[in-house]
Formats: structure tokens, C-alpha cells, sequence
């Protein structure tokens, strides 16, 4: 579903941004509601608070996760690698030479959300499954040298890629937890979303470029590994993650694979309250193949803005953030988690968008 | 070329976890028992006349054949708060009578343990069978539904020589003095 303001062209692949971010986060997040209460934990716990505990809050039986999560992620104005460039650098001028470098279509501002909605089940002890579905919407801010077309908004939302992820936990002690995530993403989201973009003129709608397409058209195969040590008080933790694609879709390219680690500290002296720090890295392939539909045809620059060229994709990112998880029961089946992120270090392939920050907000209940 | 930095580090990390196969699998039970047994162990105090300092480490005294000594030890590893608490692992049943301030005492054990033999040893007892504290059980812990609470005898804590914060004893089912 697109619902158009103007043409339109992003820079951040959404489909890739949500996998990765999605992924990236949900997986864990599945994990913590899926612990349920470890031995660890229950040592924390007042007495008051063990009176209350059921014994299947802590078994191994088979049990329900249901989680919803919000996710706002900001992105604004460019960069080439690791050099700040502005909205200026970036327009083709009345009256510039066209290079590489210089593009009559600039996104500026692109607001980013997701709702990701998943069910998962705790088949043993050890192994989860956990199904997500992610509604997905995006907005992207316009400037252009084109007549008619000066500023412009798009806005394209529907559902993103199904993911169904297994969680097996080999290991567990007192102190420290280990775990291992495989999952295919499912081409279920459109690589087909269109608008009115400047490509053919006005009043016309043409195949928008690789951002602004909520899925990744491809099957995905997604892998996590993580690692939990306790310390007095805190948890350490370290998380590797990563999402491979397959083949090409059928516009002809594939998204970027990408690699991330995250490395966490939480704080589990309070029985109700958890804050967190983390830092993350995470790598993200160039897009494989291309759209010739974005090309603008017979011109010696086909690419009318940056979003539509496939090299411009990608790169390495470092971001640091904190999260809080508020326990609404005592041994938190329900409970909410507010996680916020900035990037501290972003070195971008080609020229790009950067991202300014990220934020989410999810509520999950375990019965 | 330029991600191999990654894909190593991705790989190395995958290379470097270490792993259990043989995972953890407990029965939830005896997990919620250690668990609201090691919490009041926390509570028990030692009288003044036992002639040790209150500061001097708390034994936990379990027999290392319970099903609730391994869970015993993740509590025990998981580290205590305010007071230190020393779990020790028997291999002897007649070590319940030296040197333990608690021990837990499983429906397994022999039915020759003397309950109130080990509370003139010093030992605070915590137990699950019925009639536990008639026997001159301690702390019983008592299964309700889904949870666990426990009642205490009192003449059992006085003849070890041990206190129950009275915070603990308000959270009690039943507080009674068993001859």
C-alpha cells in the first residue's frame, strides 16, 4: 500500500533496517521472555516475592509468548563513508555539473516506524519458537531540482517480512546462560510499492526504490549466538547476529547481508526494575544485483537519487544506548522494555543518509 | 574483501562460547524449594548463647544424593546478599548432627535422621514431609497450588539456638510450638 504525497526516494533500506533491527533486537527479547525465572533470578527475589511464584513460572512446560513492540528509528542528512555531508552537497544545483556525487532528487527526512507483532511457544526447557509479523510504515521528506517536483513526501507502509525463529539455550549454570537462534525470513512483504516519482514526469507511478519496499523479496536465513555472564549485581552479556540472503528477487537484487555484535550490561540487583546498557556493531552489505526499473534510462547518470543506485547501501555502524524492563509481575511474564540507541560511529558505502537515533518500546506477556 | 573483518569476528565469536551440550534440566519444584529455602536462610539468626559471632558464615547443610542440592548450588553460586551462606554437601547422613546451622531434609532421607537431635546439634531444619514439624522439623515448607508457603516451630528454633527474623514469621502459614 502506498500512499503518495509525491515521488519519492529513501535511503535507508527498510526492509533491511527492519530485518536487521528487528532481528537484531526481537530475538533477545525473545530470549529474556522465554528465561522465565532462573535459579539466578529466584536467589534475588525477596521471600515475599517467592511466596508468590507459581511453579510453572519457572518450569520448563510448555508455554505462550505474545509480544508486541513499536520501533521509531530517525534518519537525516548524508554522509560519503565516514564525511558529513549536507542536503546542499548533495542536490544537483540549477546550473551544476552532474556528477556521481550530486543527485536532483535528495530524501531528507525519513521517519521510520514498525509494529511487529509475534507469538512464540516454548516447545522444552531448552527450545523456543517464535513467530513475528511486522506492519511497517515509512516517510520520507523531499527536496528536488526538478520542476513540479521541489518538495515532496511519500509514504509507503504494509506488512514486512515474516520471520519464524528456533531459540535453543545449550547452555545454563548458576551464573551464566548461552544460546543459539537459527530462523528463516519469509518474502512476504511488497518489493512492489509504487508512486509518483520524478522518474516519468508527473502523474505517473513508477516502482519506488529499495527503501521504500517494506519486504526483502528474498528468503533470509537468521542466526544469533548469546552469551550471559553474571557478576555480583550486573549481567554481561555478548550477542552475535546475523542475517545471509539468498538468490535475487524477482526485481533482481538481493539486500546486503549483515553481521552485528552486541555487547550488554544489566543491572539485576532490582527484582522489578532492569536497566541496561549496550553497544552495538553491526555491518550491513552492499544490495546485490539492481532494479533496472529505477535507472533512468539512456542517461550517462541513471541514478536520479541516491537510494536508487545499489552501491549506496550498506556499511558499518557502532551504536550505544540503554534500556529499562519494568516487571509488571513478579516474575516478569509481563513486562515492558524501552530501549533508545544513537550512533556513535557510522561509516556508510557510498553516499548516504545517516541515522540520527533509534527507539522502541515493547510489551511482552508469557503465560 | 572489505567485511572480512567481520565474518571473522562473527565466526570468532561463534568459535569462542563455550558449550554445553549436556544442558540443565531441573524439575521446577525443587528449583522454587532451594530458592524460598536459601531465602530463609538469610533470616535465621543465631542466639547470643551459641557463642558464635552473628557475623561468622551460616552452614546449609544438604545431602548431596536430594534432587534439591544441585539446586541448592545455583543458589549457593548465584551468591548471597547480606550474609554469607556456606552450603555444604554431605555425603553422610550423620553429619546432619556437626557443624550445620541449616539443613534442608528431603523425603528421602532415612527415616532414622532425628529431627530433633539435629535441632540440639545447632540445626535449624527445613523439610517438606507431612507432619515434618510434629517430628521436630523446623521450617516446613508446604505445597498450595501452584506456590509454596511454609510454617515454622518455634520449640524446634529455640532448642537449635537460632532466631526467625519476625518479618519472616509474619509471611508464615502457621507459627506453632511442636513439643
Amino acid at each position: 500500500m502506498t500512499s503518495l504525497i509525491r515521488p519519492q526516494l529513501i535511503h535507508v533500506s527498510f526492509a533491511a533496517f527492519f530485518l536487521s533491527f528487528f532481528f537484531g533486537t526481537h530475538l533477545v527479547g525473545t530470549q529474556a521472555a522465554f528465561a522465565q525465572v532462573t535459579p539466578n533470578e529466584l536467589s534475588r527475589l525477596s521471600l515475599e516475592e517467592l511466596l508468590g511464584v507459581e511453579i510453572e513460572d519457572i518450569t520448563g512446560k510448555k508455554r505462550w509468548m505474545l509480544s508486541y513492540e513499536f520501533r521509531f528509528m530517525d534518519v537525516a542528512n548524508y554522509q560519503a563513508g565516514r564525511q558529513k555531508l549536507s542536503f546542499e552537497d548533495v542536490l544537483l544545483s540549477p546550473g551544476e555539473t552532474r556528477t556521481n556525487l550530486n543527485f536532483p532528487i535528495v530524501p531528507t527526512f525519513i521517519k521510520q516506524t514498525a509494529h511487529a507483532f509475534s507469538i512464540g511457544r516454548e516447545i522444552s526447557s531448552e527450545f523456543s519458537l517464535n513467530m513475528s509479523l511486522p506492519v511497517v510504515t515509512q516517510r520520507t521528506e523531499h527536496i528536488s531540482s526538478i520542476a513540479d517536483f521541489e518538495e515532496f513526501e511519500i509514504k509507503t507502509s504494509g506488512i514486512g517480512d515474516i520471520a519464524l525463529i528456533g531459540l535453543y539455550k545449550f547452555h545454563r549454570s548458576a551464573a551464566s546462560s548461552a544460546s543459539v537462534g537459527f530462523g528463516v525470513s519469509f518474502p512476504t512483504g511488497s518489493i512492489n510499492n509504487i508512486g509518483d516519482t520524478p522518474r516519468e514526469g508527473t502523474d505517473t507511478l513508477e516502482r519506488l526504490p529499495y527503501t521504500m519496499q517494506i519486504g526483502s523479496g528474498t528468503y533470509d536465513f537468521l542466526a544469533s549466538l548469546s552469551f550471559e555472564q553474571d557478576v555480583a549485581n550486573w549481567a554481561f552479556g555478548i550477542n552475535g547476529r546475523t542475517t545471509i540472503r539468498t538468490g535475487l528477487n524477482e526485481n533482481t537484487y538481493r539486500l546486503g547481508n549483515n553481521y552485528g555484535v552486541e555487547l550488554t550490561a544489566k543491572f539485576k540487583g532490582w527484582s522489578s526494575v532492569r536497566p541496561g546498557l549496550h553497544l552495538s556493531l553491526r555491518t550491513t552489505e552492499q544490495i546485490t544485483g539492481r532494479d533496472e526499473q529505477l535507472l533512468i534510462p539512456d542517461n550517462a547518470f541513471p541514478f536520479g537519487a541516491t537510494i536508487a543506485n545499489p552501491e549506496n547501501y550498506g556499511g558499518e555502524k557502532a551504536k550505544i544506548g540503554g534500556n529499562i524492563r519494568l516487571c509488571i509481575k513478579k516474575t516478569c511474564g509481563l513486562n515492558i522494555n524501552l530501549k533508545a540507541a544513537v550512533p556513535i560511529y557510522q561509516n556508510l558505502n557510498g553516499i548516504q543518509q545517516r541515522e540520527r537515533f533509534s527507539f522502541s518500546t515493547a510489551i511482552n506477556y508469557s503465560f | 574483501m572489505k567485511y572480512n573483518h567481520w565474518h571473522s569476528l562473527f565466526l570468532l565469536l561463534f568459535l569462542t562460547v563455550p558449550v554445553n551440550a549436556a544442558s540443565e534440566t531441573s524439575d521446577p519444584e525443587n528449583t522454587l524449594k532451594a530458592a524460598i529455602s536459601y531465602n530463609l536462610a538469610r533470616f535465621v539468626t543465631r542466639d547470643p548463647q551459641s557463642g558464635m559471632t552473628d557475623t561468622s558464615p551460616l552452614v546449609f547443610c544438604v545431602h548431596k544424593d536430594t534432587p534439591v542440592a544441585a539446586e541448592l548450588a545455583f543458589m549457593s553460586a548465584a551468591k548471597g546478599r547480606k550474609r554469607t551462606i556456606i552450603l555444604r554437601e554431605l555425603n553422610n547422613y550423620q553429619d546432619f548432627y556437626d557443624g550445620c546451622d541449616i539443613s534442608f531434609i528431603s523425603n528421602n532421607n532415612p527415616d532414622t535422621l532425628s529431627l530433633k537431635r539435629m535441632a540440639s546439634a545447632g540445626s535449624v531444619t527445613i523439610g517438606t514431609k507431612e507432619g515434618f514439624l510434629k517430628d521436630g522439623g523446623g521450617i516446613q515448607l508446604v505445597k498450595n497450588g501452584q506456590k509454596f508457603a511454609f510454617s515454622v516451630n518455634i520449640t524446634a528454633l529455640k532448642l537449635a539456638h537460632k532466631t526467625l527474623s519476625s518479618r519472616v514469621l509474619q509471611l508464615a502459614l502457621k507459627v506453632e510450638a511442636a513439643p
